[in-house]
């Protein structure tokens, strides 16, 4: 998958999201949601469920096209944790501008 | 030639979706087709919509009963009575048919797609309704139907319309008279489309499935499958046959389900009439419930157990088709001041009554069934009698069983004690009674006390612990007594009975006021005393008249505090009515309807729109103020109502290395209860 690391904004570019990779550990379920600006867009994603201990840095598919995006992370039952190393957000321009 | 008949009885299946490539299905109807003359006779029309050359237009579609495995072969034609509403319509036969797969939308095969034109050397449909039949015969393709299959017939026309107007067009069917006679068979050219009946004509015949129309067993019973809400239809009578229709379910978890069999609400029209089994060695009935005829009923159920339904003929109805829908009840989360009302049949669910609506919101599968019981202000514990197990069944916030105490072969009363924060108990022995007290935590008070009286119906203890307030909910007329528990003896009596009213509950408050219910069991009267502590009384409210019998009299239940209680009684045969009352005045502050489902079946009228779930007619009921989160309990995987006492204000704050939760007061402070963090999380500043 073709991916682009950037630093600071690309200013009003309609950005493709298309995947989160994580080195993470935890307990539980990991609810991952994607905004746009303001909130105005989102995109839940299907759970993680995170290990306590684990070799892996798992990647998490999305499908969000905005000009600037949020990640979150949450959970929402007792005693889940989670705790990152590293977090890469994958994610390529796809057009310029919206319509003047 | 074996011949069918299109009946416009409720099609056994009907596919969500049309196949035939027509380009209107609007207005088109769905109806049965069967070897049984079945169904009167109508007409059903539809006008198109376009008058372009070559538009398709679907009239009528037909589904046959479930198949038998077989392939299909030969020829189909029809006579069916059709017509076009003007010369110019040009209207010709388009007809396709096909197989499903069970009963499902999935197409296992297409057994005829044939359209006729005037280029054909086709006739034109008559605008004097006629018998009219294919051009020609027509060869089926040999599809192989599997067991549970439907042939399924869509009928229409593809118009060649010349006029630039749009027509309408017609098709008959029904087999038989509005008296229920069965109608001769339609030929081609004839104009009595009304008083003969139309056919389908297959060559090669259907084979439909044996186990539709046989008498059925139990162990031969349809499989309904393990779905909670599911609907379809069966049938216990066609051409003066009559069947016993046995069904068998196998919920795949444990619910509260909804159950109705029905037909038509039209007098002198089938009314199905439904038993309800389970099978344990032999066929047991359940909860009492003898049969639903027409009305729904309300079924707790234990996953993966078989439950049967035995739908009888209940008359010669000729056909006698229903239709069955199975729903799962409400599991809404509970709230403050939401009603409980358990039944008194064994095995049936207590009744969660939204404090609002006086709908059911939720139910406790697993509940005792009796006809007395009480719960703790305090506490929120509920004490109350099993006849199934002769025990009171004690019961902590969440609905979860904390003691059993067995030896109640004789109902006992229970009233809760606000003063004393426990249960007091009277045991009848005959000539005495035991009084005795349950604790909080369900164990049995070691202090015991001796009433030398013989009945003892409404029965209450003042908040001191020393005084019983009685009588014995039989003798009209009779004073409310008084008996010193530490004494044993009687003292002069509390305040003086209501010529021709006998007591039904009696409810002391914290303040030593006191409640009593008195019914008429002559007029149905009902009305409700108020005293002080030394029974002067201080008010008396008429609520109405409760249409039931004093064995289903009225009842009383404390209310959240002082400032109100609550009464329970019937405005007719089929309404339990639950009204909170101010305690000194005596003002309705709020009127909950509940429908009453008594035998687990509903005890209204049978109507096209009746309630799924209600609650029994003469049970204690009890106002829950202490309710919270809804988890699974109970032991047995049931998705049921449970309760955590949380002081939201009284979170402890202390540094706890690693610590993933918060930790909360019980509304006591005498412990403490961790629970989640609301909900923590971490969000990236915005990227791109």
């Amino acid at each position: 998958m073709a991916s682009t690391a950037r630093e600071g904004s690309a200013g009003e570019s309609i950005s493709h999201f298309n995947g989160i990779r994580m080195r993470i550990i935890g307990s539980g379920n990991l609810d991952i949601t994607l905004y746009s600006l303001d909130d105005v867009k989102s995109q839940t994603l299907n759970p993680l469920v995170m290990q306590a201990t684990t070799n892996i840095q798992p990647l998490k598919k999305c499908n969000f096209m905005q000009q600037r995006a949020a990640v979150e992370f949450s959970t929402d039952e007792i005693n889940e944790y989670f705790r990152f190393n590293r977090i890469i957000i994958f994610s390529r321009p796809v057009f310029a501008n919206y319509p003047g | 030639m074996p011949t069918f008949y299109p009946n416009g009885f409720t099609a056994p299946y009907t596919p969500p979706t049309w196949k035939g490539g027509w380009d209107q299905t609007s207005g088109a109807t769905t109806a049965m087709f069967d070897s049984n003359k079945i169904g009167q006779i109508a007409t059903a029309t539809v006008a198109q919509t376009s008058s372009a050359l070559g538009w398709k237009v679907a009239v009528s579609r037909f589904v046959s009963r479930t198949l038998a495995p077989q392939t299909f072969s030969g020829t189909f034609d029809f006579i069916l009575g059709l017509s076009e509403n003007n010369a110019g319509a040009n209207f010709y036969t388009k007809i396709y048919i096909y197989v499903t797969q069970g009963n499902t939308d999935a197409v296992r095969g297409v057994l005829l797609d044939y359209t006729e034109s005037a280029a054909g050397g086709a006739t034109e449909w008559p605008t004097t309704a006629a018998g009219v039949a294919l051009q020609a015969a027509q060869t089926l393709a040999s599809i192989g139907a599997l067991e549970g299959d439907h042939v399924v017939i869509e009928f229409g026309y593809s118009s060649e319309n010349v006029s630039g107007i749009n027509r309408s067009g017609s098709c008959r069917r029904g087999n038989r008279t509005t008296s229920e006679t069965a109608l001769g068979d339609l030929t081609v050219g004839s104009t009595s489309v009304t008083t003969l009946t139309g056919s389908f004509n297959f060559s090669g015949g259907i084979v439909l499935s044996t186990t539709e129309f046989t008498n059925l067993t139990w162990e031969t019973s349809e499989d309904l499958g393990t779905a909670i809400e599911f609907s379809g239809s069966g049938i216990a009578n066609v051409n003066d046959a009559t069947y016993d229709r046995w069904y068998k379910w196998t919920p795949a978890v444990s619910s509260v389900v909804g159950i109705w069999f029905f037909s038509d609400v039209a007098v002198g029209t089938y009314r199905p009439s439904v038993q309800m089994y389970t099978v344990s060695g032999s066929v047991v009935s359940i909860g009492n419930m003898l049969e639903a005829v027409n009305v729904p009923f309300q079924l707790p159920t234990v996953a993966a157990t078989s439950y049967y339904f035995k739908v009888a003929t209940n008359g010669n109805f000729n056909p006698a088709a229903f239709t069955y829908d199975f729903l799962g009840a409400p599991t809404s989360q509970i709230s403050v001041g939401s009603i409980l009302i358990n039944d008194d049949s064994t095995g049936l669910p207590g009744a969660i009554i939204s404090p609002t609506t006086g709908e059911i919101i939720n139910f406790v599968r697993d509940m005792a069934a009796g006809e007395t019981g009480d719960i703790l202000r305090a506490s929120g514990v509920m004490a109350l009698y099993d006849f199934g197990s002769s025990s009171i069944i004690v019961y902590d916030v969440d609905f979860d069983i904390i003691a059993t105490i067995a030896g109640h072969s004789v109902e006992p009363e229970i009233r809760a004690n606000i003063g004393q924060n426990r249960f007091y108990i009277a045991k009848d022995n005959g000539a005495t009674h035991t009084i005795s007290m349950i604790l909080p935590d369900g164990t049995v008070s070691g202090t015991t006390y001796t009433m030398t009286i013989t009945n003892i119906k409404p029965f209450a203890v003042t908040n001191d612990g020393l005084y019983a307030l009685h009588s014995d909910g039989i003798t009209t007329g009779q004073a409310i007594k008084k008996w010193d528990l530490i004494n044993a003896t009687a003292l002069a009596d509390f305040a003086p009975g209501i010529v021709g009213y006998r007591s039904n509950d009696i409810l002391i408050l914290s303040d030593n006021t006191v409640l009593i219910s008195f019914f008429k069991n002559a007029t149905n009267e009902f009305v409700i005393r108020y005293y002080d502590s030394l029974g002067n009384q201080l008010n008396e409210y008429n609520i109405g008249l409760s249409t039931r019998a004093s064995s289903i009299a009225p009842r009383l239940s404390y209310g959240l505090d002082d400032a109100s209680f609550y009464v329970f009684w019937h405005p007719d045969f089929s309404t339990n009515r639950i009204q909170q009352i101010n305690t000194t005045t005596g003002a309705v502050l709020s009127t909950l309807d509940n429908p009453e489902f008594e035998f687990a079946t509903w005890a209204g009228t049978e109507t096209a729109t009746p309630p799924r779930f209600g609650s029994s007619n003469s049970c204690p009921f009890m106002v829950l103020g202490q309710v919270g989160a809804i988890t699974t309990s109970n032991g047995d995987g049931t998705l049921i109502i449970s309760a955590v006492i949380i002081n939201a204000a009284s979170g402890i704050y202390k540094l706890v290395p690693l610590k993933r939760n918060d930790t909360l007061w019980t509304e006591d402070f005498e412990s403490t209860q961790d629970v989640k963090i609301p909900r923590p999380y971490a969000k990236t500043s915005y990227i791109g």
